[in-house]
């Protein structure tokens, strides 16, 4: 038996120094963990029981040492002795899963952990322990109850008629299977959902009666440990509560690089309703937080979160361009992109400004949403300098953009784009977008002159003008005025088959 | 499976079994049937499991020594066992392996019948894998009046600490957390073991310091409240903190608003009712935000709601307490009603609180944990002074779990109404004794608690 004691001691040794250095879910914990139960659990099946006697440093089996170590950090002994355990007992029957516990809780760090309240929530049914606590004199004296002259059946009939009871009520207190049931199911609920929520709500009520240090550091104790564990739905409503206190600085300890970036995991998060609770919690935030913030940007991988994180981003900065001012001057297009775009979506004047030597900016996707921006902001002589950017896709935005925002100034200029010979070597979509600008900023005279450029004689090139003819009956299809159609009609006559196909076609759509 | 929820399966399997043999003849099906799931368990518990012995001590139930909780899920099972094995004056029943179907049928078929008849049928058949250990002449009786020394220990240590911490947050000195932890911690340990016991010295009231008894009152209250209806320790160690801890607000109330004798004026009324929000206050000063402190925040601040959606501090319509806090606002009432105060010297009879709490029910009071309450605690709760028929007057010592109306009194007034440590006398047994009425025991100058010690 002695040999089977010390290999058990032995194994707990290397178990406890494996689980202190690498930690429960390492390999090599496991290496000395499971040789360590399969030797208890033999010992346990032939005798029953193994009892330890605990010592400041060693650990006993009979009173003979089989563990000991006086480093107190390192020590199994030390850690159970200075919270008064002084006894340990493992009975048949013991599971692994008890043992392993048993090793977590003697391996939490020292300090503030209670080793022998931590043993006793276990409740464990294999092993007992014996905690000695500091010996007290207790006094036993009951108080002395004042004499009082007094007459009781009378008073009890006084309270009698006070509450209004009937006393000689039959109480029967039996529950009903289905009163059995709720409770169960609220006892489930109550230890299954959060104490926190409740908690959270005790504490902001509480302000709403007195301004309390404790309470609101209380709160901001809460906020870190919920930023901590990812849980933004409570930290959101802690931060809303505590924004009654501007002088209570609470967001100081999150806009840091730090903190933020330690968000990254979030941003790519499966649960939309996760990562939507983080967004609406960073709104919190104060324009300090935006250089941290821009940086979090590019590790966004889903554009509908990209998205919603620069409207977070500007919506944080308000009107105030000058923490986004720094990032213009980035090298890095992708940065660029997404600093124009939350000029964009903040729409303030010196975005103007700050946008402009964007403008010839030598990467196509930085034009782009500087166009996108221009349109947000709503500049369109901005935008009309971009009909000669070499990115045909800018081009298109451009004409695009300025469709929708009917600036007729470059109009003429377009016409005659229009009726030069080049035009016909665009490709159709710019072209397409030439006429839908013609379309939006149309004035009195277009329907004129898209009737000539449908019906012109054309005696060479006839199939490469076909496209011509089409988006110019397009065109009149969407005007839709009795002239437009007017013409569109006389077109279903032309002997040209080029101009009557396109009428056709143009009616059909508009009938669509 | 551990040694606790097989004990309770066991019991869970022989309760049909007796009460089929009560209804059917022993060869219908359902007895059979009933007979047969229970032989199938057992016959696999003794894989692992060399013998299943129940113990009766004390209307405690204990499986191959651990003690089975009353719990609602468990309480008709139980209370059926305990009550047969009390009325055939059994202290324990082992089954051995090899136990078979006709063997405990033929078992249960006389476990119904009355104590004289059991014993003889039960020598006349062999029962050879059932052994019966009968309870000696005066060996139960004796045991009623002896109290565990550790749980009167734990009592005033816990009476202790919390009047120390109290009185440090007075003062504005550190607090001892982790005493506060671990007492409550060997509170729970001391109800697992006998609530009855621990219950018994909720009668101790003071009547100068009545917050620190009251506090620690309502902590065992909801302790015992909360293990009836099947709290784990884990949350049970909760409850025991913020029962504790329900009134720590008053700590920050005037001394003489809270013993004022006069009513109190509306404005006096409103100060004294800031303590569940200082209470709130007090807990984060004492223990910061650990698990258990925002449990006992949350009940400090609700103690006070009522069932009815009326209470303070107000609420929104939808806010409905917690459970722990419905569980100390019945245990609060119930100890504040039967403690004499500066303004209530003549305290309300334990009988008359809980008749007060069954009829608040709904209103005040979660109906179910009223329910539970009174089935905790019996229509003549721990403490009550009986006028019998004999022209005695008894302490109720415990109640009776089977037969809650029937509690087993102690003798302290006897018929020339002298005062006596006299017989213990169980209700449920005795029934030529009855209760003519309970009564103030100041009638007879005598404390209750002075009993318990």
């Amino acid at each position: 038996m002695k040999e089977e004691v010390d290999q058990i001691a032995l194994g707990l040794t290397k178990a406890f120094k494996a689980l202190q250095m690498y930690g429960m879910n390492h390999s090599s914990f496991r290496n000395f963990y499971v040789p360590f139960y399969e030797r208890m659990a033999d010992f346990l099946h032939k005798y029953n029981q193994l009892g330890f006697q605990i010592d400041k440093f060693t650990i006993l089996h009979g009173n003979r040492i089989v563990y000991k170590e006086e480093e107190m950090d390192l020590s199994v002994a030390f850690k159970l002795f200075k919270d008064g355990v002084r006894n340990v007992e493992f009975l048949g029957g013991l599971t692994s899963d008890e043992l392993l516990l048993f090793m977590d809780v003697i391996s939490q760090p020292a300090k503030e952990y209670d080793i022998a309240l931590g043993l006793w929530e276990c409740n464990f049914s294999h092993i007992t322990f014996y905690v000695v606590e500091e010996e007290e004199v207790v006094d036993y004296r009951i108080p002395t109850v004042p004499v009082e002259y007094v007459d009781y059946d009378e008073k009890l009939k006084q309270l009698i008629l006070r509450e209004k009871i009937d006393i000689d009520a039959v109480i029967i207190p039996d529950l009903k299977p289905d009163e059995v049931r709720n409770l169960m199911k609220n006892i489930t609920d109550e230890e299954r959902v959060a104490i926190l929520p409740m908690v959270i709500k005790t504490l902001t009520d509480f302000l709403h009666t007195e301004r309390s240090h404790e309470v609101i550091e209380g709160l901001i104790e809460i906020l870190e440990n919920c930023v901590n564990v990812r849980d933004f739905y409570n930290a959101r409503r802690i931060a809303y509560k505590l924004r009654d206190y501007p002088e209570i600085k609470f967001l100081d300890r999150f806009e840091n690089a730090t903190t933020i970036m330690g968000f990254r995991p979030v941003l790519n998060i499966p649960q939309n309703e996760l990562f939507n609770e983080f967004l609406a919690f960073i709104g919190f935030f104060s324009k300090r937080s935006i250089p941290f913030l821009m940086q979090l940007l590019p590790f966004v991988e889903r554009t509908d979160r990209l998205n919603a994180m620069r409207h977070r981003i500007a919506y944080i900065a308000q009107d105030d361009t000058s923490p986004l001012a720094e990032f213009l001057k980035n090298d890095d297009p992708a940065v660029l992109v997404s600093v124009t775009a939350i000029l964009g979506i903040m729409k303030v004047d010196d975005a103007k400004t700050l946008l402009a030597p964007l403008v010839t900016h030598p990467n196509e996707a930085v034009r782009l949403e500087v166009i996108e921006a221009l349109g947000n902001i709503k500049q369109p002589a901005q935008i009309a300098r971009f009909m000669v950017d070499p990115s045909q896709t800018a081009r298109i935005k451009a004409l695009h953009l300025l469709g929708k925002l009917k600036y007729p100034q470059v109009y003429p200029v377009l016409l005659d784009k229009i009726r030069n010979k080049s035009f016909l070597n665009l490709d159709f979509a710019e072209q397409r977008e030439y006429f839908n600008y013609l379309t939006a900023n149309a004035d009195h005279n277009l329907v004129h002159i898209l009737k000539n450029l449908l019906f012109k004689r054309k005696w060479f090139g006839r199939k490469k003008y076909r496209v011509i003819r089409r988006l110019s009956a397009m065109a009149l299809g969407q005007m839709s005025s009795e002239q437009a159609l007017e013409v569109l009609n006389k077109g279903l006559t032309k002997r040209n088959a080029d101009i009557r196909t396109s009428c056709e076609m143009a009616l059909k759509a508009k009938a669509k | 499976m551990s040694i606790y929820i097989t004990g309770k399966a066991i019991v869970g399997l022989l309760y049909p079994l007796f009460k089929a043999v009560q209804v059917y003849d022993i060869n219908n099906d359902v007895v059979l049937n009933s007979a047969k799931k229970f032989i199938d368990f057992v016959e696999n518990q003794f894989t692992t499991i060399s013998s299943l012995e129940y113990v009766r001590y004390r209307d405690y139930i204990f499986f191959n020594k651990q003690r089975l909780k009353y719990e609602i899920d468990n309480y008709a099972n139980l209370t059926f066992l305990n009550n047969q094995l009390k009325n055939l004056r059994i202290k324990s029943i082992t089954f051995l392996p090899g136990i078979n179907q006709q063997e405990i049928i033929d078992f249960a078929d006389i476990f119904r019948m009355d104590k004289v008849t059991f014993l003889k049928q039960f020598v006349l058949k062999r029962y050879p894998h059932i052994k019966v250990e009968f309870l000696k002449a005066g060996e139960e009786e004796e045991e009623l009046v002896e109290e565990s020394e550790a749980t009167k220990k734990t009592y005033f240590k816990a009476l202790k600490v919390t009047k120390n911490l109290m009185q440090n947050l007075w003062t504005g000195r550190p607090v001892d957390v982790k005493s506060s932890r671990r007492i409550v911690y060997s509170l729970v340990d001391s109800i697992s073991r006998d609530e009855f016991g621990i219950l018994s010295l909720t009668t101790i009231k003071n009547f100068d310091e009545y917050t620190f008894n009251h506090s620690l009152n309502v902590g065992i209250l909801s302790l015992a409240l909360g293990q009836r209806i099947g709290l784990d320790k884990k949350s049970l160690a909760r409850l025991g903190t913020s029962g504790i801890l329900h009134d720590i607000g008053k700590v920050e109330i005037p001394k003489e608003l809270i013993n004022k004798i006069q009513k109190l004026t509306d404005q006096e009324w409103e100060t004294l009712k800031l303590h569940s929000n200082f209470g709130v206050r007090e807990i984060l000063k004492t223990r910061g935000l650990d698990d258990i402190a925002m449990y006992a925040i949350t009940v400090a601040y609700q103690h006070h709601w009522n069932f009815d959606g009326t209470g303070y501090p107000l609420r929104e319509r939808e806010e409905s307490p917690t459970l722990f806090s419905r569980i100390v606002r019945i245990c609060d009432s119930y100890d504040a009603m039967t403690t004499a105060r500066t303004y209530q010297p003549v305290p309300y009879l334990p009988h008359f609180a809980l008749r007060v709490i069954w009829s608040n029910q709904n209103r005040l009071f979660d109906p179910v944990l009223a329910k539970v309450f009174a089935q905790l605690l019996g229509v003549y709760p721990v403490g009550s002074c009986l006028e019998l028929n004999t022209g005695e007057v008894g302490l109720v010592m415990r109640q009776n779990v089977s037969n809650i109306d029937l509690p087993i009194v102690k003798i302290i007034i006897d018929r020339d109404h002298n005062k006596a440590d006299g017989r213990v006398v169980d209700l449920a047994m005795e029934m030529e004794t009855k209760i003519v009425r309970p009564t103030y025991p100041q009638i007879y100058g005598v404390n209750p608690a002075a009993y318990f010690l």
